[in-house]
């Protein structure tokens, strides 16, 4: 769909039928295989960092986050890498984010917004920016600079 | 001080890099008294050969939990400086690195990883495998978590019997 009023985002699968959106300028880039490095200590939904561009970035488990178990990873790896901003006065930040299949990119519109239904309560609220349906399905659209904030961080 | 220069402890697949005016003294594994502790450490140094005090030795695994069996790869121990009592850690390889001299640029461990139980405060990349950067006083800090944590676990398994 798409018309005068409608917005670029991609659609990422997190896997075990987690799904969100991000806006278009948010996903900067897709890697397949690369090389993750485990960093003991590290909470379990982000014990993974790569290197990108000579950065290292975290990879954040989306289903580990929120309270699946670890998914394994013996099949395609793919790692989608989320561009954030804390706030305008912050340099722009980037993060990795695994993902079971390639981002779709799709057109949304403001008729296509909804509530989070109740049965998607595990997408909590300073994380989901707004949802909107997509083929039958609410889409939470996800706030990158929290998520890759820190403000989960907890005890190991 | 010389922020420059830093001990490499390598350990399994672990590259720890520890400021080296944070470590007093770097020795080897023969010097130890080997035996458990009721905290965790797997020996003594420093009454017989060293420094006169009974310094605790810890030796941890590649993902930084404690070892109460000495792999046989571990041949040195660095003695982390504290105000104290210095702790030693065991490694299988240490390294002077002059971080300049070897072009290496520590990132701060990401915020989404960081963690108040965690030694890590910065990460590197550096021969080809993932490099963790701790003070001495973030790893003596560590040290005293998980023996305190074994510590309770050992007092709470003999309650249990």
């Amino acid at each position: 769909m798409k018309t005068e009023e409608a917005s670029r985002a991609w659609l990422l699968d997190f896997g075990k039928g987690l799904q969100a959106a991000v806006g278009f300028h948010e996903m900067s880039h897709v890697l397949t295989s690369p090389l993750f490095f485990e960093i003991p200590c590290a909470p379990s939904y982000c014990s993974e960092v790569l290197v990108f561009q000579e950065h290292i970035l975290p990879v954040l488990d989306i289903p580990t986050l929120l309270g699946s178990q670890k998914m394994l990873h013996n099949t395609q790896e793919i790692v989608g890498i989320g561009v954030y901003q804390e706030d305008p006065s912050q340099p722009v930040g980037y993060g990795g984010l695994r993902l079971a299949a390639f981002p779709t990119p799709i057109y949304v519109n403001n008729e296509q917004a909804c509530d989070l239904p109740e049965y998607q309560k595990y997408w909590f609220s300073p994380l989901v920016i707004s949802c909107f349906l997509w083929e039958g399905i609410a889409i939470p659209i996800i706030d990158l600079a929290y998520l890759f904030s820190g403000k989960f961080a907890q005890q190991p | 001080m010389n922020p420059q220069f830093y001990v490499l402890l390598m350990f399994e697949s672990m590259q720890l890099f520890v400021p080296q005016d944070d470590i007093q003294s770097v020795e080897i594994i023969a010097d130890v008294h080997k035996t458990q502790t009721e905290f965790g450490a797997v020996g003594w140094f420093g009454q017989e050969h060293g420094h006169g005090q009974n310094s605790p030795i810890f030796c941890l695994a590649e993902d930084l939990s404690l070892l109460l069996d000495i792999p046989e790869k571990r041949e040195f121990f660095a003695l982390l400086k504290s105000p104290e009592l210095p702790v030693g850690i065991m490694c299988d390889e240490v390294e002077n690195i002059d971080i300049r001299e070897a072009h290496l640029h520590f990132q701060l461990l990401p915020k989404v990883m960081q963690n108040t139980a965690s030694p890590i405060t910065q990460l590197v990349f550096f021969q080809e495998k993932m490099g963790c950067i701790c003070t001495g006083e973030t790893l003596i800090e560590y040290l005293a978590y998980l023996s305190n944590n074994y510590e309770r676990a050992l007092l709470s398994e003999l309650e249990d019997r």
